[in-house]
């Protein structure tokens, strides 16, 4: 059951963190009421304009201009009546732009957040260690890398000890390797403190690879809420051809066929386990869930099944979505079990094989068309 | 007039100098913080009247300020009442005089400053749970130190250089209100050019070493961002 509530659920509910806001300047209007429990890492994916930023901004309290309600964990930081600065919310808050301080060393950025907050449980040699800026800590700041700088401003941020972390977009400025550490430096983190990140991109691999739970925000409202599979293969037909969404879904190692370079993955049901998943081999332990995803131009689409060919993974399913992407371009949602993959495909093939809503069909991908980590 | 005279017109102008440079950065550093963050149209209006003795003839700003500083007006009566003096014709009234004059030259340097600067650094600080004096003492004046510099040293040299003012509200009161001007232009009157020659190369000199430091301070400055910004 999703921890994540719009609107629906009683006020008497409480929750970690209550956002109940309206927000209008220019001609852009946010107006989000939510609830959440601050159980992990949540996603917020949209399209840039959406009103991600300005959300996470009101919820640090940069933004005063908004009225409304923000509650944290039964500390009310924002209401008609009362108005808590940010430097008071024991939020922490990572820029997508690092925002570190150019007079002060890597050290002296440390320094500043450790000696703002009393007293200090953290020990600041792990948090150096854990984000691996050992190396960096007598370097000027405006002389790191963007990566360094992102790792460093994460590491500032987790020194403030804060109950909650804001992360906006912090990865978007770097190239796919160091987008990739990071990746796996905030499931570290994640991991190790215990500390619930929201987490705002309009990546959607990004929200796929960290997310337990994600909101979905258009025009400066939540249009969608849930556990990251569910909304991730369930986006509506805009937001599916504006993020090209992959298919979203967590295996299990089954076995490693090393003389094939395969790992054989199973679905979590165990009433699944008749289909056959291979992947690249991996140096996994078995039984291990992994968080994978396939794009939807790495899977094909047949109306029977291939008794002979070279992609070995085929599964059978039921189309429930078609969506046109472009003039030549469709998006199918295919039902297998409870997972819906989505393909990208030509019109001409939708007619070709007339495929429509109910076809049963086949879908094949290559086994490093599955992404795991 | 005696060459201790002269030194003693020197300590007068640095002591002026010096004074207004200090009351100016104290009122002066708010002042700008506040034009620097107002979004209301208001701000052109209160940037007009700073920068108006940059364009105000300086008798007129001397002329008006020696009308209120009269005892005859209710600011100059008020003042006479409580100290027992006169602003009129004192050290004090040509204080008041210069931090007017020269407050553009420390004002507008700090608002350039702190504009620039922006707020993304501050909110930072702020989610470091840093209070905003913190913020300004520990973000805003290490990141700002040159404009500062500048800024001191641009209204201490724009006092150094002042006349008008002082010789409409101070006169020529040795140890009071005679200021190296002043005496520069006592002694042409008096056709003492020899001294006046003096007076007037060591102006000129001050104004020139001062005036370079500055350049020099902030072409460092530059050339030291334009190094650090080198990938």
């Amino acid at each position: 059951m999703s921890t994540l509530a719009v609107s629906e659920a009683p006020q008497a509910i409480q929750r970690d963190l209550s956002v109940d806001v309206n927000l209008s300047f220019d001609s852009f209007q946010l107006s989000c009421d939510i609830r959440f429990d601050l159980n992990g890492i949540t996603g917020i994916l949209g399209h840039s304009g959406s009103g991600k930023t300005s959300l996470l901004r009101v919820i640090a309290g940069l933004n005063r201009d908004a009225a409304g309600t923000v509650i944290l964990k039964q500390r009310t930081l924002q209401s008609d009546t009362q108005f808590i600065k940010p430097e008071h919310r024991k939020i922490g808050f990572v820029f997508q732009d690092a925002r570190l301080f150019p007079h002060l060393s890597v050290a002296g950025n440390l320094e500043y957040a450790r000696k703002r907050c009393k007293p200090n449980s953290l020990d600041a040699n792990e948090i150096i260690q854990m984000t691996q800026i050992g190396a960096l800590l007598k370097r000027d700041v405006v002389k790191l890398s963007a990566g360094e700088k992102q790792r460093v401003a994460i590491a500032r941020a987790l020194l403030a000890e804060p109950e909650l972390l804001l992360m906006d977009e912090p990865l978007s400025n770097l190239d796919n390797r160091a987008r990739r550490d990071m990746v796996h430096l905030l499931r570290l983190i994640h991991q190790r403190l215990n500390l619930p990140i929201l987490y705002v991109s309009h990546n959607i691999i990004e929200i796929q690879q960290l997310a337990d739970e994600v909101l979905v925000m258009e025009n400066g409202r939540i249009i969608q809420v849930g556990h990251v599979h569910q909304v991730l293969n369930n986006l509506n037909e805009r937001m599916s051809t504006e993020f090209s969404s992959p298919t979203s879904l967590t295996l299990k190692v089954k076995q490693h066929l090393v003389n094939f370079g395969l790992t054989q993955l199973d679905f979590m049901a165990p009433s699944h386990n008749q289909v056959k998943l291979f992947a690249p081999l991996m140096n996994q332990p078995l039984g291990q869930q992994l968080r994978c995803y396939i794009l939807a131009d790495d899977l094909s689409i047949s109306l029977n099944k291939p008794e002979a060919s070279s992609i070995i993974n085929c599964l059978p399913g039921r189309i429930s979505q078609l969506h046109r992407l472009s003039r030549n371009g469709m998006l199918i949602k295919v039902q297998v079990m409870e997972h819906t993959f989505a393909i990208n495909t030509s019109r001409y093939a939708v007619e070709l094989l007339r495929l429509s809503h109910g076809t049963e069909v086949f879908i094949q991908f290559q086994a490093d068309a599955i992404r795991c980590y | 007039m005696s060459s201790s005279d002269e030194w003693l017109a020197l300590y007068t102008t640095i002591k002026l100098a010096g004074l207004t440079t200090l009351i100016l950065l104290l009122l002066g550093t708010p002042l700008a913080w506040y034009m620097s963050k107002i979004q209301s149209r208001y701000k052109v209006f209160l940037e007009a009247i700073v920068a108006l003795p940059l364009v105000l003839p300086p008798t007129v700003l001397g002329f008006y300020l020696l009308v209120i500083f009269s005892p005859t007006s209710t600011p100059g009566k008020w003042w006479l009442d409580t100290t027992g003096y006169s602003l009129a014709f004192s050290f004090t009234g040509i204080l008041i005089g210069s931090v007017i004059y020269s407050l553009p030259f420390v004002v507008q340097p700090l608002q350039k400053a702190f504009e620039q600067l922006g707020d993304h650094v501050l909110e930072a600080g702020a989610m470091l749970s840093a209070n905003s004096m913190d913020r300004f003492f520990t973000l805003v004046l290490p990141m700002t130190k040159a404009s500062f510099i500048t800024a001191a040293s641009l209204g201490f040299a724009h006092t150094v250089g002042e006349f008008g003012v002082v010789l409409m509200i101070g006169g020529n009161i040795p140890g009071e209100t005679r200021v190296l001007s002043i005496a520069l232009f006592d002694h042409v009157e008096a056709l003492n050019y020899s001294t006046a020659h003096w007076l007037a190369a060591c102006l000129l000199i001050g104004s020139m070493v001062l005036l370079a430091l500055i350049y020099l301070l902030n072409f460092n400055h530059e050339r030291n961002i334009k190094y650090r910004m080198e990938p």
